[in-house]
């Protein structure tokens, strides 16, 4: 689905945060990113979505390139990305928040609505709060929010950076399991994340960074391996 | 010391001239809330807004000087659109190193070259378009030009079109969208660019649209706009930086703040000459005190 | 007299022998105006068009000491700290001869001390301050009113036309404060009620004060929109709005400002009666010069020359006079032609009595140091919408008067 071959990014001229990360994402799977703070995860997010252009190296979704994209045709391509700090539309309520992920096909009503109601069932708490400024809502529930945002265009691959950061054991592992009820529905899922061992779990398929480059990388059957390996590395 | 009627004509005054005040406020925070840019060429904006009106009523076409205001309006978002994409684009494309400068520069040098450009091209002498109607309305002890009723109405008018646009319409949201977050909104698949292009070329508008409901009042010279100007950053300030219903209800507080300063202040030699403090002395209170505005959003 | 013309023989003598000036430089006069905003630059303007036509026509002639003449202009923008630099520019780069113009009182003050300092003779066109000669330099001389002149004059107009109670609304700027101060005074000995408000000069709405006039019972007699720049019109147009002025009761009295055609595109029927002054000769006793260069003007510009814009050809016609009678561009030989000259333009014959030989006598004021003395203004009312200030009706002083003896103003009908 998704491939990045020998990546090179960064925020500053000749200050590469990536350098030569390559990775694939199967369809339907959860592939994640881990590694320590600073490592380059979320700029990792950031290159594939157009917020910073591959310095090198390709980006290509189901073959065809994507990089240097800009971020605002991504959900066009069937692609969407929940970035780890707070993003929902504070002064916006529920609702609005929830229509405007519905952007690319705004002129299609009967599409939009359908798509509201399917969220509203994936998430009953945000049907009782749709008229809510959504900045009001806890943090758990503005997740919700960016996650039913992001679904409105049913996409084929969606970009999650730490989705769980901040947030209460409970609510993170409510979260957790939206992200696998997702797959289930057959949406590819990448995802960064610095809760290695709750990632793992989820995970069809892990890639560890270090530093900008690639580290180590396991499949399911190689988890326990890869464990291993980590903890000897930190 | 003084009777209610006199109260009462004063504020009247205030209440029409706040309105005018407040829809060129209204574009100015609609600009800044979009584009995070402060723009310094609002004030010429309105100036070439009178001066549309004036030649296209006067001198060209012979219009009606109701629809010498749509002329300035469709001008001036033409100018403020193409003025976005050529010079404050490169601010969000993230080619311009130190942003909030740059910002500060080109907004403020448009303004110098504007005043100059006009000032060759119309001339020093000022110019005003012929009144919306003639004659006034009188109300008790109140009597207030057409011309003026005219202004404030219409005034009023573009502003509640203005938030049903924002409140109700796609292009709206998504316009709120990229005001609240930028990068979110890009993720939607919203066009940043674009709606930074929409937000400067409506506010450019409704500067266009001010100057040309002044114009038959107040007459237009090439710095007509200095002084409204810098009336608007106080209201802007006032009502919360980039909320529209704190512009509009801002600049109503102004006029009546200015208007009934005027009358009241004990000291006559002095009532006029501090109506420009009023205002400032409000700016430095909210900033003191309540530095998000009277609608706006705490950071 | 005798005695000056041998000093100026001297002068011409001992300065302008063994200066050989290039005879293929022109000769370069400064023209300080203020041409953009935020300085009044609707004056500024038509000033700088009438210093081109007096530049075309001294190279018509032939320039002057047999080299072209050339105006180089300096933009003040109303700002006196830019007027003090570029009268400097002026000086030091363009090393002009001489210098004229200002209009903003203002500005002719920051900058007065370069022509002090570099020696450089100076002809004021229209700043009214006193102290632009009466610090009395040797290098300033003066054409236009001062602020004492025009208090006197105009105070005892509404003396005689028996005002008990005047109202103004005055601009805070160097101009309208020192005209303020002169004014109340003389308001205040003469025993007449006045009230003034003080506003931005740029100020749009003056109807707030306006209406606190409105509740002097009895109304004031004048009302006096002491406001330059397009606030001079409005200010009428928004006191007609509301019934104060001008009315059967109160008595109008505008800046100069109003001399403008504009003032009928802005204020329209409101400034119908208005009083206005002219810092000038009145149409009829207007000289040959005064016509045809009007003549010109008008024809060119499609209006006539307001006393403020013949003060700006004046001025700049007599430093060229002043060069040809000095013989040379050495300043102290330009300063003792001045001195000296008696040349007639289009607002009288030119004359500085008080200077180097004749100082300022003890029993007249300061200001009278490099003086034009026959300086004049009179008081006229627009009687028809559209009037120009020539067809308006001459009010003030009484020997040019055109209303019948006693009467010092034309009521507005009921």
């Amino acid at each position: 689905m998704l491939e990045l071959r020998d990546v090179y990014a960064g925020y500053y001229p000749d200050m590469n945060i990536l350098q030569g990360v390559s990775m694939t994402a199967e369809e339907g799977t959860i592939t994640s990113v881990i590694g320590t703070n600073g490592v380059g995860k979320s700029t990792l997010l950031k290159t594939v979505y157009g917020f910073l252009s591959p310095r090198k190296g390709t980006i290509a979704l189901e073959g065809k390139s994507i990089a240097g994209a800009n971020p605002y045709r991504m959900p066009e391509l069937g692609l969407t990305y929940i970035p780890q700090r707070r993003n929902v539309f504070p002064e916006m309520t529920v609702e609005e928040n929830l229509q405007l992920g519905g952007w690319t096909f705004r002129r299609d009503k009967a599409r939009i609505r359908r798509q509201l109601e399917e969220n509203y069932d994936r998430f009953p708490i945000l049907r009782n709060r749709r008229k809510q400024r959504a900045g009001n809502l806890s943090g758990g529930q503005q997740r919700m929010v960016e996650l039913g945002r992001a679904m409105m265009i049913e996409p084929r691959l969606m970009l999650v950076d730490e989705p769980t950061a901040g947030l209460a054991p409970k609510v993170a592992a409510e979260i957790y399991d939206k992200l696998q009820a997702l797959r289930d529905e057959g949406i590819t899922v990448v995802l960064v994340d610095q809760n290695v061992r709750q990632a793992i779990e989820v995970s069809d398929y892990v890639y560890a960074l270090a530093l900008g480059k690639n580290m180590a990388e396991a499949s399911r059957g190689g988890f326990e391996e890869l464990r291993n390996k980590l903890r000897e590395w930190l | 010391m003084y009777g209610a009627d006199y109260l009462i004509a004063q504020a009247a005054n205030g209440l029409v001239v706040g309105c005018l005040y407040a829809l060129m406020a209204v574009g100015l925070t609609l600009i800044f809330s979009v584009l995070k840019v402060i723009n310094f060429a609002h004030g010429e904006f309105y100036m070439v807004g009178g001066y549309t009106a004036y030649y296209m009523v006067t001198v060209l076409g012979g219009l009606h000087p109701l629809l010498g205001i749509f002329f300035a309006m469709i001008v001036l978002l033409g100018l403020g659109s193409l003025f976005e994409v050529a010079f404050l684009r490169p601010i969000h494309l993230g080619a311009v190193n130190r942003p909030a400068e740059y910002a500060i520069l080109i907004t403020f040098g448009l303004s110098f070259f504007l005043q100059n450009l006009v000032l060759s091209l119309a001339g020093p002498f000022p110019h005003r378009s012929p009144s919306f109607m003639s004659g006034g309305l009188t109300v008790g002890p109140v009597t207030i030009s057409a011309d003026r009723l005219i202004a404030a109405g219409l005034a009023l008018v573009l502003m509640i079109a203005l938030m049903l646009f924002i409140r109700a319409t796609w292009t709206g949201k998504a316009m709120r969208a990229v005001s609240q977050d930028r990068d979110a909104a890009a993720v939607s698949g919203i066009n940043p660019f674009k709606m930074n292009n929409i937000a400067f070329g409506i506010g450019a508008s409704l500067a266009g649209a001010s100057g040309a409901l002044i114009a038959p009042i107040f007459a237009v010279v090439p710095d007509v706009g200095v002084l409204p100007s810098l009336r608007s950053f106080v209201i802007v300030v006032l009502g919360g930086m980039g909320s529209v219903k704190g512009a509009l209800i801002g600049g109503v507080a102004i006029g009546l703040v200015e208007s009934l300063g005027a009358a009241l202040i004990p000291d006559p030699s002095r009532a006029l000459a501090y109506r420009e403090l009023y205002g400032l002395v409000i700016f430095v209170l909210v900033l003191l005190f309540r530095p998000q505005g009277l609608f706006g959003e705490k950071q | 007299m005798q005695r000056n013309i041998l000093a100026l023989i001297m002068a011409l003598f001992v300065f302008c022998s063994g200066r050989a000036a290039s005879e293929e430089e022109p000769v370069r006069i400064g023209v300080v105006l203020p041409m953009s905003p935020p300085g009044a630059y609707a004056s500024g303007n038509p000033m700088w068009w009438a210093v081109q036509q007096a530049v075309d026509e001294v190279n018509a002639r032939g320039g002057i000491l047999g080299r072209e003449v050339e105006a180089v202009l300096g933009d003040t923008r109303g700002v006196p700290e830019e007027a003090r630099a570029v009268t400097e520019r002026l000086i030091t780069r363009d090393r002009v001869v001489g210098v004229v113009g200002n209009y903003h009182s203002s500005c002719a003050l920051a900058a007065l001390d370069l022509f002090r300092d570099h020696h450089v003779p100076y002809i004021a066109a229209e700043p009214w301050a006193d102290d632009v000669t009466a610090l009395g330099y040797e290098e300033v001389f003066r054409i236009s009113v001062t602020n004492s002149l025009y208090r006197d004059i105009t105070v005892d107009w509404m003396i005689s036309s028996g005002f008990e109670s005047i109202a103004a609304v005055q601009e805070i700027t160097d101009w309208g404060l020192g005209v303020n101060e002169k004014l109340t005074q003389a308001w205040n000995e003469a025993g007449i009620r006045n009230e003034t408000a003080f506003t931005d000069v740029k100020t749009e709405d003056f109807t707030g004060t306006l209406l606190r006039f409105t509740q002097w019972s009895p109304p004031p007699d004048m009302l006096f929109g002491s406001i330059t720049g397009p606030g001079a019109y409005r200010i009428i147009k928004q006191a007609y709005d509301i019934g104060l002025a001008p009315s059967p009761q109160t008595v109008f009295y505008a800046t100069n400002e109003c001399l403008h055609p504009e003032v009928w595109e802005v204020a329209g029927e409101a400034a119908r009666y208005i009083t206005v002054t002219q810092i000038g000769l009145p149409p009829f006793a207007h000289n040959m010069v005064t016509r045809q260069e009007n003549a010109r003007f008008e024809q060119e510009h499609d209006r006539t020359m307001n006393a403020t814009v013949m003060e700006a050809y004046d001025s700049f016609m007599l430093m060229c006079e002043a060069i040809e009678d000095a013989g040379c561009a050495h300043p102290d030989s330009i300063i003792r032609a001045l001195e000296n000259i008696e040349w007639k333009g289009m607002r009288g014959t030119y004359t500085f009595p008080y200077g180097t030989d004749n100082p300022v006598p003890e029993d007249q004021p300061d200001y009278m140091w490099h003086q034009w003395p026959d300086v004049t203004l009179y008081l006229f009312q627009y009687t028809e919408v559209g009037q120009s200030p020539e067809e308006g009706t001459v009010i003030w002083p009484p020997e040019w008067s055109q209303l019948p003896e006693g009467q010092y103003y034309v009521p507005v009908p009921e």
